[in-house]
């Protein structure tokens, strides 16, 4: 990229940065923390997974035990938040949970808009 | 002694006696004011007197003279006098000597009358969305159609003649949670003590019952108080409703929130009474979870209000918001409008998924706390060199800067190896109960190389042995875009507080570096009287719920599927918004007020 097309692109970012005023707020900002435009809309390492009834969440924190499972909470009805040290991919998540998990699902991100 | 039924007490006695009782009247007095109108009920210092027929000859003026008062005129030819209290008297002696004055018939204080609709907080003339006068809103951040055109406003005034009180209906706030100590909304929260949440609601992200944001960020308080800001109690503004019963249930940091943060609030609101949710909030994504947790809300009876999202795109077109985009009767997506009710320039916008409009420029409501923005040019101090204080021309005027290397505003490169740290302290003020810094970084390092970020509750470089803590370490690239960045404070919250960013590269390693812009430090005071504009359909989502709470308090029969017809249809058409939401209609209390339907779900039977 010339000088003149970073010059060019850093203007139009510093213009996304409310330099000029637009659609910028208070507390509307799109993007929190440390993280590069476009990145995972799907906090990574972590998974939603809904349980049959009656299931014991104990048998989903012993399938992952060797993943590393830093927390496994209730959010909702059947449903609970899978967190895992590091991120071995849905699919995994999928295969190597016991047949009481019913449906897993990314635990997505949200943004005050 | 008590005065039996029918016996005349003179008025001035009863003035007398609350005056002597209650010498704050008309002091700004937040809490359990909200039933009656507040503010003055009379002109301090004045008061109207009638002179006995006998004593006319005497004239008012000789009578008033003789305590050093003075008549501002004669109201009327029969003598009555308004007077003007001298200074040093008090009002209740005035009344008192005048009473017992044979002379004079009866003494009163000069009450204050107003219009009914029109509250008496300060800043109600900010409140455009309330009633567009075609005011300038001070502080602008939208610089289009500011002033707008006045009647394009949600007719309060003439909802507010109907009711002004919403205290009937829970209305929780899912946000980035709530500071309840702002004097405008600290009678206008939900008491949840019954149910063991004696702090108005529940931390879904530090997962404990306190809902207070102690990250700094002010978007839920905004909003709150956009909603419920108590009205009429002399102090800043009003919200849309003049009491309310509000539930915070913080779901979103600084970074966001998650399916497992949202949809565990929401259950909260649902289970804990809440009919109506805001959710200023959005995902990119369909999410299974989030629709399932809102099909309970609607077979609940709760309404949720959302926004459509502030990427100025058609949410029909292949770039979903969720909540907005689910097909659920429940869900009212609101987009935002300017001052002149054309939409605004950010705003989403779905002729399927949203619903309605409503103002969400140039919004004026209740901040948790102070903002500090930073020059960037004075007080930093640096260690091993690299880092500089700047004035980087991006073509539209000079901008202040915090750079490394010196050279990065001409495209220069840091060289490893290098340990460079810039550093300042910071007092963050008295009575603070949590805070953050807020920046936007363009920030490129190699892979291996670390930009941190460190804060120290200690004067000196955060980053020397055991001074501090390193609060952030990246390694990467944000290229060509500066990326907002938010980091919690909350280990310095007394005393000094140090902030400090270190570069730290490995030998031979090149990149073009960090630059920092528009650096400010927000905090979250006990008791705050603060209050910011913001744009957003995320403030465009509130006044609907705060009308929606309106609408359901005044019909208390009505079912969720009346509120919502009551906002559809009661809405007032706007040209901007035809064929960019489902209605071409934006939110109108009064409309909605009046809007009549048959009731849902009665039967009748033929005897």
């Amino acid at each position: 990229m010339t000088r003149c097309a970073m010059r060019w692109a850093r203007m139009l970012c510093a213009v996304c940065a409310g330099l000029v005023s637009g659609g910028c707020a208070p507390g509307a900002s799109a993007e929190r923390g440390i993280a590069p435009p476009g990145s995972s809309a799907q906090a990574p390492g972590e998974y939603i997974l809904t349980l049959s009834a009656g299931a014991d969440p104990g048998r989903v924190r012993e399938a992952f035990r060797d993943v590393g499972v830093i927390e496994l909470r209730h959010v909702f009805a059947r449903h609970y938040l899978l967190r895992l040290k590091r991120d071995p991919g849905i699919e995994f998540v999928r295969a190597r949970a016991p047949g009481t998990v019913e449906t897993v699902q990314p635990n997505y991100e949200y943004r005050t808009r | 002694m008590g005065a039996r039924k029918g016996t005349r007490v003179p008025v001035w006695a009863l003035t007398v006696l609350l005056l002597s009782l209650s010498p704050s009247v008309g002091a700004a007095d937040v809490a359990g004011r909200a039933l009656a109108p507040a503010g003055p009920a009379y002109r301090e210092g004045e008061v109207l007197l009638k002179l006995r027929t006998g004593a006319r000859a005497l004239g008012a003026e000789r009578l008033a003279g003789r305590s050093g008062d003075r008549v501002l005129r004669m109201l009327s030819e029969r003598g009555v006098a308004h007077v003007r209290v001298a200074a040093g008297r008090t009002l209740a002696q005035a009344l008192a000597d005048y009473a017992a004055n044979p002379d004079v018939e009866w003494a009163q204080p000069n009450y204050v009358y107003r219009p009914l609709g029109v509250p008496n907080d300060p800043h109600y003339a900010q409140l455009w969305a309330l009633s567009n006068t075609g005011q300038r809103v001070a502080g602008a951040s939208y610089l289009t159609n500011n002033p707008g055109t006045a009647g394009r406003d949600m007719r309060l005034e003439q909802a507010w003649d109907l009711a002004t009180d919403c205290r009937s209906i829970v209305v929780a706030v899912v946000d980035t949670g709530v500071n309840y100590t702002h004097r405008d909304l600290a009678g206008a929260m939900w008491d949840g003590t019954a149910a063991g949440y004696p702090r108005h609601g529940y931390d879904f992200i530090d997962h404990d019952d306190d809902p207070l944001p102690r990250d700094g960020n002010g978007h839920g308080t905004h909003v709150a108080a956009t909603i419920g800001a108590l009205g009429n109690n002399g102090v800043g503004t009003t919200g849309v409703c003049w009491q309310s019963r509000l539930m915070a249930v913080r779901s979103l940091s600084n970074a966001g929130g998650t399916t497992a943060s949202v949809v565990a609030g929401i259950d909260f609101a649902v289970r804990h009474g809440a009919k109506v949710v805001n959710l200023s909030l959005g995902g990119a994504t369909f999410d299974p979870l989030l629709n399932a947790v809102m099909e309970h809300a609607r077979d609940a009876g709760v309404l949720v209000v959302t926004a459509a999202g502030n990427a100025g795109l058609d949410n029909d077109g292949g770039v979903p918001t969720y909540p907005c985009n689910l097909p659920l009767e429940n869900v009212v997506c609101v987009t935002a409008l300017d001052q002149a009710y054309q939409l605004a320039s950010f705003s989403n916008h779905g002729a399927v998924s949203v619903d309605v409009g409503a103002p969400g420029t140039n919004t004026y409501s209740a901040w948790p706390g102070t903002r500090m923005a930073d020059d960037l040019a004075t007080g930093w101090t640096t260690v091993n060199g690299g880092w500089s204080a700047v004035q980087c021309d991006f073509g539209i005027g000079p901008v202040a800067m915090l750079v490394n290397p010196s050279s990065w505003c001409t495209f220069g490169a840091y060289f490893g190896p290098i340990d460079q740290v810039v550093y300042k302290s910071f007092h963050l003020g008295t009575d603070v109960l949590g805070a953050s810094v807020n920046y936007y970084g363009f920030l490129n390092v190699n892979q291996g190389d670390r930009f941190e970020v460190g804060t120290s509750a200690a004067a000196g470089n955060p980053f020397a042995d055991g001074a501090g803590r390193v609060v952030s370490t990246f390694s990467g690239t944000t290229g060509n875009f500066a990326v907002p960045v938010a980091h919690d404070l909350a280990d310095c919250l007394s005393g000094p507080c140090t902030l400090g960013f270190r570069l730290a590269a490995a030998s031979g390693s090149s990149h073009s570096g960090i630059g920092i812009l528009r650096l400010s430090i927000e905090t979250v005071q006990a008791g705050s009287d603060r209050y910011a504009v913001a744009n957003g359909t995320s403030m465009a989502a509130p006044h609907v719920a705060g009308v929606a709470a309106l609408v359901w308090s005044y019909n208390p029969g009505y079912r969720l599927e009346d509120v919502v017809r009551a906002l559809e249809h009661g809405g007032e058409p706007v040209p901007a918004l035809a064929g960019k939401t489902v209605t071409g209609r934006a939110a109108n209390a009064w409309g909605s007020l009046r809007y009549i339907d048959a009731p849902t779900g009665l039967a009748a039977s033929a005897r």
